[in-house]
């Protein structure tokens, strides 16, 4: 309860499949809704932005694959983490989504348990990454502002510039 | 050969034409069924036979007269112009060429031989055969070959198709069963009334085998397309029995079969496999033994048949007692739709690829099938697969069962009895097993005349010499040596049988089949139950002396004597139940009243065990056991979680932060005690003192039964306080549960108002705490009415975005659940002064302000545009107050909208509908 709970998008342009993941998700996450690819990708826009996009491959019009690579096109939604739900079970499907850059594929009908726990997988290393980004943004705090102090002490010109290892430890995506 | 005709030719040689010899050589030649000629090297055909000659329709002499490139024509002297070179060198030559004679092709073969003399070559020699039908029939072969191609191309077209299809079919009913199975699964979740939970779990069921079928249909187009891969992983062999086991029990019990396990003990424990298809091929075999034997047994025997470089065969027989199979069909039965006949599968179901199934599964496994079969006696089906042994798979049974347990197994059936022998031994025990009643009256006195008493008997029930319950009793009471606990051993429904059999003298009823965790489990229990027999719930056993039932109670006491236990758990009334409890059973128990107390505590103090709750308050019960585990001295202290979240992975999570165990809350007193002879030391002593009580005192079990006397308390006419159930917690004593109510009401007294105002300042954690508390303060004092409504709100407020506006479900679950609260509190505190508490008025209904309607609105119009899931149930909630205000043809397509998930649809009739006028002094669409 203490933390925020994590905001989920289901898309699926079946109400009876929103109802029953929303339903289930409930208690347990913030629950976001689309039922079509086009507003799938609004609110994925939208702020806040959900930390995980529960995509159904075959809808009419655009399709999950089509919302993947729409959402990975776009900067501000290129990280959201993307699990397809497909009542396809072939492992071509399954290869195909994984490929596209989903993080995880399921097949319908979903176990509900099987369903949480991957989510929760996600979730998990969502947090975890975050943290190991900030435990790496103070570190590198920390030296910049002990490479000031060096700096002040000898008194002989700027530092020409950052060590390697330093540049390597806050450089780049994690 | 050109550069050779155009030099200077030199008058042809004659002939060597002369006499008899020479013309019948010529008689020869003209006799070959081929073509001859003669070449010298100025390519002057100096001999040829009559059928070349007829070739050009020339005689000798003509031919003779003809240089090459003349006779045979330019094209096909260039073609044959490096065969001629080679031969002049010696070499012999042959090629395929087509001559056309008359219009017609004629294939030859043409083969060049040099004619040496005094090493060097004069000459050579040409034959050619004419091959043209053996060139036909090749033709032919040809277009044979691939009109063959061309229709294996369009069977895989069609198979591809059927592919195809069977992919769109599987997608089409897969949809629909996502919203059956899940939809099934959120009324289970949701309802707990036994008859509509029953219904559910039987739609459940159907619904599961419906898509077994379409598994079956699918998984074998895809074998049959070569597209299956295994997914080997590690697993243990006993697992594999307990799901098949798990499958297809209800229905060997229903039909009265004994379904008997037997893995050879020197198998590994753990192997190395496809576990998923390995089930799924048993389970074919297992499942249709079970449906076509119609009473007897079911035998599935594991054994090792060779080790080889890929791994270990392993052969999984079913052997049932059955119908049999005719002999003429057996071949036929592992063939795809190869039911014995067409009525068979009418009359048992099934889809008839079960065992199609098994074959592809175990040949890829690189194993094979069989049967065998004698008509009415029955079959074995087996099927061999190679897997590998795993290593790094931990057992997971290495836990010591109680290894100076002796057990006797009297069981008819060979095969079971050998099965539960080979269990009970490899689970540490000393089993002995005999076949019939006599046998083992005499191993009893045996081993009791060697001082070494049989500490359990396990009976097969029914069997010769106990056929019915009285004759148990009557085994149990004869004998020159008195009876050992027994536990009857049965494929009858357990439930009905246990009141009966305990009436009996036995020790309890264990449904079969027995795999190895049903062994640990009921053993546990039994042991659990030696011990809690002397637990307050026994003293309310009819017929028990006020002696018996402070022996019990001594002995519980001095079974848990001296064990430290810490309880950490925050709310008042759960701490004050949980203490009188403990200390009841003869345990110290030190108090914690909230997380970090807990930690402090645990650091300071030894415990035999820690009882966690996990919700509280600052430092939850997670954090406290990472705490805890970091301490040297509790880093193997069992630490038991106390949870109202019946979440599997809220489970998980206490165990993943390094908890031992989990007791739902409300808790449960048998649960807690089993739980509690689970993970603190077994002392020696205790189980023994049991032997030497009267038979009728050691039989009596605590199996989780509600007894049947109920006696009568002053609380018990207290509407919405089930007065049973809290007795049954704290039995026979009115004083406790004097103390539990009081505290309740004090609690609870001045009701929820600050709920409310959490609620309306968007504070839902502080609220769902309140909430969460009072849920576990209802369990605890019975009132599961209330303690339903509450989890209501619970699940709400838990979901919940801190801060967004509050929504009118949320306040009017708040209002209903304070109302009935102080209802109930009224009537305890009017029971507590010695008068009886009047019925509050039934609760009116309860109108929204229209204000109150339109920050509602507001949030929903919020809602909709962020698509929200909650969004659907607010609109539920003010659907009435909209229909009243806007009428039904307003409100319904916008209700349609909303639960076709039309957000945005929904969203534009909602400002729509307020901007006609008719609410607009309830809310402004721009808001």
């Amino acid at each position: 309860m203490s933390a925020k709970l994590p905001l989920i998008l289901i898309v699926d342009d079946n109400p009876e499949n929103l109802s029953v993941v929303g339903e289930l998700l409930q208690p347990l996450c913030d629950v976001r809704v689309a039922n079509s690819g086009p507003r799938a990708l609004q609110l994925a826009r939208s702020d806040p932005a959900p930390q995980l996009i529960l995509l159904d491959v075959m809808m009419p019009g655009m399709d999950g694959f089509e919302v993947l690579a729409h959402l990975r096109a776009d900067p501000t939604t290129r990280d959201i983490a993307v699990i397809f739900l497909s009542a396809l079970s072939s492992e071509h499907d399954e290869a195909r989504a994984l490929a596209a850059g989903a993080v995880d594929y399921l097949s319908k009908p979903i176990r509900p348990a099987a369903l949480l726990a991957r989510i929760k997988t996600q979730i998990d290393a969502q947090t975890t990454r975050r943290q190991a980004r900030e435990t790496v943004a103070e570190l590198r705090a920390q030296v910049q502002h002990l490479h000031g102090l060096l700096r002040v002490h000898e008194g002989s010109g700027p530092v020409s510039k950052t060590p390697d290892w330093l540049a390597r430890q806050g450089g780049g995506p994690l | 050969m050109k550069a050779k005709s155009s030099t200077a030719r030199t008058a042809p040689t004659p002939a060597p034409e002369h006499g008899q010899s020479d013309r019948f050589l010529r008689s020869i030649a003209d006799h070959l069924p081929g073509y001859l000629s003669y070449w010298d090297r100025d390519d002057i055909c100096q001999f040829a036979n009559q059928r070349y000659l007829d070739l050009f329709g020339m005689s000798m002499e003509q031919v003779r007269a003809t240089p090459a490139a003349d006779l045979i024509g330019a094209q096909a002297s260039a073609e044959i112009a490096e065969d001629v070179a080679a031969v002049l060198q010696g070499q012999h030559r042959q090629r395929e060429r087509v001559r056309w004679h008359q219009g017609q092709a004629m294939h030859l073969w043409v083969q060049f031989v040099p004619d040496w003399h005094d090493a060097e070559v004069k000459g050579y020699f040409v034959l050619g055969t004419d091959i043209t039908p053996l060139k036909q029939a090749e033709h032919e072969l040809q277009a044979l070959n691939e009109a063959l191609i061309l229709a294996r191309d369009r069977a895989e077209a069609g198979n591809l198709a059927k592919s195809n299809f069977l992919s769109n079919v599987s997608h089409e009913i897969r949809t629909p069963m996502n919203a059956i199975l899940g939809l099934t699964h959120l009324m289970q979740r949701d309802n707990r009334d036994p008859v509509p939970a029953g219904r559910l779990g039987k739609l459940a069921r159907a619904a599961q085998h419906l898509l077994d079928v379409l598994n079956d249909v699918l998984d074998l187009s895809k074998i049959e397309a070569g597209k299956l891969s295994l997914e080997p992983a590690d697993f243990h062999l006993n697992a594999v029995l307990s799901k098949v086991c798990l499958l297809v029990a209800e229905q060997a019990k229903a039909k009265g079969l004994e379904l008997v396990f037997d893995v050879n003990e020197q198998l590994p424990a753990a192997m190395h496999g496809d576990e998923m298809r390995l089930v799924q091929a048993l389970l074919n075999l297992v499942g249709n033994a079970v449906k076509f034997t119609a009473s007897g047994s079911v035998l599935v025997r594991v054994t090792p048949v060779d080790d080889g470089p890929a791994g270990k065969l392993l052969r999984f027989a079913v052997r049932d007692t059955g119908m049999g199979v005719p002999a003429d069909r057996l071949a036929d039965l592992f063939t795809l739709f190869g039911q014995a006949d067409a009525g068979t599968a009418r009359r048992f179901g099934g889809t008839g690829l079960g065992l199609a199934i098994t074959r592809r599964l175990a040949e890829l496994m690189g194993g094979q099938v069989g049967v065998s079969s004698q008509a009415q006696v029955g079959s074995e089906f087996w099927f061999t697969a190679r897997l590998q042994v795993a290593h790094a798979l931990d057992h997971g049974d290495t836990q010591p069962l109680m290894p100076a347990t002796r057990v006797l197994l009297i069981d008819d059936l060979p095969e079971a009895r050998d099965a539960n022998l080979a269990l009970a031994l490899r689970m540490g025990m000393q089993a002995t097993a005999c076949a019939s009643v006599q046998d083992a009256q005499a191993l009893l006195s045996q081993a009791h005349a060697a001082g070494r008493p049989i500490d359990l008997v396990l009976l097969d029930f029914p069997m010769p010499g106990a056929s019915d319950l009285p004759a148990v009793r009557q085994l149990c009471q004869s004998g020159p040596v008195p009876w050992p606990p027994t536990v009857l051993l049965t494929t009858r429904d357990a439930p009905t049988l246990f009141n009966q059999a305990r009436q009996a003298g036995c020790a309890g009823v264990w449904p079969k089949p027995l795999l190895q965790d049903e062994w640990r489990t009921h053993l546990l229990d039994w042991r659990a139950g030696e011990q809690a027999q002397s637990t307050g719930r026994s003293a309310l056993q009819a017929g028990q002396t006020p002696a018996t039932e402070r022996r019990a109670a001594g002995r519980m006491r001095r079974s848990f004597h001296g064990f430290k236990v810490l309880l950490a758990e925050d709310n008042p009334i759960n701490q004050e139940i949980a203490l009188e409890l403990l200390s009841t059973a003869g345990l110290l128990v030190d108090l914690a009243s909230d997380g970090a107390q807990a930690v402090k505590m645990a650091r300071l103090g030894q415990y035999d065990l820690i009882l966690m709750d996990v919700q509280m308050p600052v430092l939850g019960g997670l954090q406290v056991t990472r705490e805890i585990r970091r301490m040297t001295q509790h880093l193997r202290t069992p630490i038991v979680a106390m949870t109202a979240n019946a979440f599997a992975a809220d489970r998980e999570a206490c165990l993943a932060a390094g908890m031992n165990d989990h007791v739902a809350k409300p808790v449960d007193v048998g649960a807690l005690f089993s739980c509690l002879h689970r993970w603190l030391p077994w002392r020696d002593g205790a189980p023994s003192a049991a032997t030497d009580e009267p038979l009728a005192g050691r039989a009596v079990s605590v199996h989780h039964a509600v007894p049947t006397a109920k006696p009568a308390s002053r609380f018990s006419g207290i509407d919405g306080l089930d007065v049973q159930l809290t007795l049954f917690y704290l039995p026979g004593r009115d004083d406790i549960l004097e103390r539990v109510l009081a505290q309740f009401c004090r609690a609870y007294a001045q009701g929820l108002a600050v709920l409310h105002e959490h609620i309306e300042h968007g504070q839902f954690e502080a609220a769902h705490r309140m909430v969460h508390a009072l849920r576990g303060a209802c369990g605890a004092v019975g009132a599961t009415g209330l303690s339903r409504q509450a989890q209501t709100l619970d699940e709400l407020l838990r979901a919940a975005t801190s801060g967004s506006a509050p929504s009118a479900a949320l306040g009017l679950l708040a209002t209903d659940l304070d109302r009935s609260l102080q209802r109930l509190t009224v009537a305890i505190q009017g029971q507590l002064q010695g008068q009886l508490g009047t019925a509050a008025v039934a609760a009116t209904a309860h109108p929204m302000l229209t204000s109150e309607l339109s920050v509602q609105l507001g949030a929903l119009r919020r809602m909709l545009g962020a698509g929200e899931f909650r969004a659907n149930a607010l609109f539920q909630a003010l659907e009435p107050q909209l229909r009243q205000l806007h009428g039904e043809g307003a409100v319904k397509p916008m209700a349609q909208a909303v639960a076709g998930f039309e957000h945005l649809a929904a969203l534009a009739m909602l400002d729509q509908l307020m901007a006609t006028g008719l609410a607009t002094d309830l809310v402004s669409p721009g808001r």
